[in-house]
């Protein structure tokens, strides 16, 4: 049944007070794709996220992940799907350890853990330190390291690279991407960024105020976009405007 | 003219030395972008220029404002060049707008200040500013207070403030940061408008190369504390000659970049303040580091108006 979307979402809205964050939003994901949600702030897209990995519930609509009804089976969901934040220092505990931080989703031991932390690019060394003892970069490997303790299919990534560095930003890209091929993960990327968008994913939706006014192949959206507010967002990216020929 | 000159410029925060032997001059009318990532030291210059460094900050070396030193002035004389001859706007505008008083009178203050006005010349004036920073009906957006306005209009405010006196020099710490890309995108063309109807020098920190090189003439790449390589923002970012600033570039240029590639990037991570090596900062992660980048290598000149501070630079002339 591989051409089920392994993360399918049908008529979502979501209130928070007066404000509709979301309002009707469909869409599938497919299995191995690297699919972008892309939008400025206020458009929803974080609220969605949420929403796709039963972090909050819909006042309507569905979501299912391979198949399951997210709402009806949290422990599948768990499972199946998991998420990184912009900011790892909010999701990790700054009380524990390394080694407690990444097996506390599997409760398993020290073996997995350092194969986690290896395929994250972290030595084992640092398996007794502290969250604040790392630098960003570090920190978002061990917050994608936990959200792979429990073999999940599907990651969701909200803004991951955001708060970081460039040249940091660039390695946890790299990271994603390799992560995606050597465990067949099938990534959802949110992301204000369009540059970074671009680079990563091979589908996207385009977000604003709280709907998808566009979603197609990455590429076929940069060289053509057809609404009118994806062309105002692609022409308001900053371009370098000098750069190093590649072949020297 | 020479807006700005800075000479040996070193901020020492406590006991650890956090800017280092900077040297740049900004003649009126330029644009320089001062580029790297977190821990560089480039806030801390800035802060340095404007006289605002934090607590334990103290800074050493010459800063020339229009021909006057005022790296030696105390805080009151100081106080009065601030948001006259030199003005600046930092990332999040609430560090810049008192959130219980009206926009408009927070903007006329500073206009009463500097100009010697009354209020309702002031107030005039004022409004005027909020319609030069392109703010639709500045009447009613006067009367408004910060939590009124969206990010990007506060961030308008705050550059109607610091532009209030046509100041010479005015310092941008990622203004635009914070930004959705179309409000950024707007803020960068008012900007550019207005530096260059006033001739004021611009000088604009950024961690987004790609921003730097659409609004700058000239660039500045630090590390460490340090300026490692500086030169026209063209030259620079068409032929880097340090490998920092090469690695900076890589890491940069999705667009330049096959999609779904891995990029090209530094490795590593920035160290914390006082953490760099001896010698060559960059040294530890550079991977054209020599026995002899355990000496600090000098800011020395490559072509007309280039410098870098590189024991092995990357081969490549200047590109014209």
């Amino acid at each position: 049944m591989s051409d089920t979307p392994i993360v399918s979402a049908q008529g979502l809205v979501k209130n928070f007070r007066s404000v509709r964050a979301l309002d009707g939003v469909d869409l599938e994901v497919a299995r191995g794709q690297r699919f972008g949600i892309v939008g400025e702030s206020g458009s929803g897209k974080s609220t969605l996220a949420r929403l796709l990995l039963g972090l909050d519930r819909p006042d309507s609509g569905t979501v299912r992940i391979d198949g399951t009804l997210v709402d009806k089976n949290q422990r599948f969901v768990h499972k199946t799907a998991q998420m990184v934040f912009q900011d790892p220092m909010s999701s990790l505990d700054p009380r524990m350890r390394v080694r407690d931080i990444v097996a506390e989703p599997i409760r398993d031991d020290t073996n997995r853990v350092t194969e986690l932390l290896d395929a994250v690019g972290l030595s084992k060394s640092v398996l007794d330190r502290y969250p604040h003892q790392f630098s960003g970069g570090q920190r978002q490997r061990i917050a994608i390291a936990r959200a792979l303790a429990p073999r999940p299919a599907v990651l969701v990534a909200d803004e991951p690279v955001s708060a970081l560095d460039v040249s940091v930003r660039a390695q946890i890209l790299n990271l994603l991407l390799d992560l995606t091929v050597q465990f067949g993960l099938t990534l959802i990327f949110v992301s204000h960024d369009l540059s970074v968008i671009r680079h990563i994913t091979d589908r996207v939706a385009v977000m604003r105020q709280g709907r998808i006014v566009e979603t197609g192949p990455t590429e076929q959206i940069y060289a053509a976009a057809q609404h009118d507010y994806t062309r105002e967002l692609l022409a308001a990216v900053p371009r370098l405007r000098y750069r190093p020929s590649r072949d020297r | 003219m020479t807006t700005l000159d800075v000479a040996g410029l070193t901020v020492h925060m406590g006991s650890v030395p956090v800017v280092s032997e900077v040297d740049f001059r900004l003649e009126r009318g330029d644009r320089v972008g001062l580029i790297g990532e977190s821990g560089a030291g480039k806030s801390l210059t800035a802060l340095a220029i404007m006289g605002l460094l934090p607590g334990s900050g103290r800074a050493t070396g010459r800063i020339e404002l229009s021909g006057q030193e005022i790296q030696e002035l105390p805080e009151r004389r100081l106080a009065r060049l601030r948001g006259a001859t030199m003005a600046m706007v930092f990332q999040e505008p609430m560090t810049a707008l008192d959130p219980v008083m009206r926009v408009g009178r927070q903007v006329s203050e500073v206009v009463g200040r500097h100009q010697g006005v009354g209020r309702r010349d002031a107030r005039r004036i004022a409004v005027e500013l909020l319609r030069t920073v392109e703010l639709p009906e500045p009447e009613r957006i006067a009367r408004r207070y910060p939590h009124q306005l969206s990010g990007g209009q506060r961030q308008r405010v705050v550059l109607a403030m610091a532009m209030a006196n046509e100041p010479e020099l005015l310092i941008c710490d990622e203004p635009t940061t914070a930004l959705d890309v179309t409000v950024q995108d707007r803020m960068l063309r008012l900007i550019s408008r207005l530096v260059e109807e006033r001739g004021t020098a611009l000088l604009f920190i950024s961690h987004d190369l790609a921003v730097v090189s659409a609004l700058c003439d000239r660039v500045l790449v630090m590390y460490g504390g340090r300026i490692v390589e500086s030169g026209p923002v063209a030259e620079v970012f068409a032929a880097p000659r340090h490998p920092y600033t090469a690695g900076l570039l890589a890491a940069s240029d999705l667009a330049d970049a096959v999609p779904g590639t891995r990029l090209l990037t530094v490795p590593g991570a920035i160290p914390e303040f006082g953490a760099f090596p001896s010698g060559c900062v960059f040294r530890d992660r550079c991977d054209r580091s020599l026995p002899e980048c355990a000496q600090l290598p000098a800011l020395g000149t490559v072509g007309a108006e280039r410098s870098v501070a590189c024991h092995n630079p990357v081969p490549g002339g200047v590109i014209r």
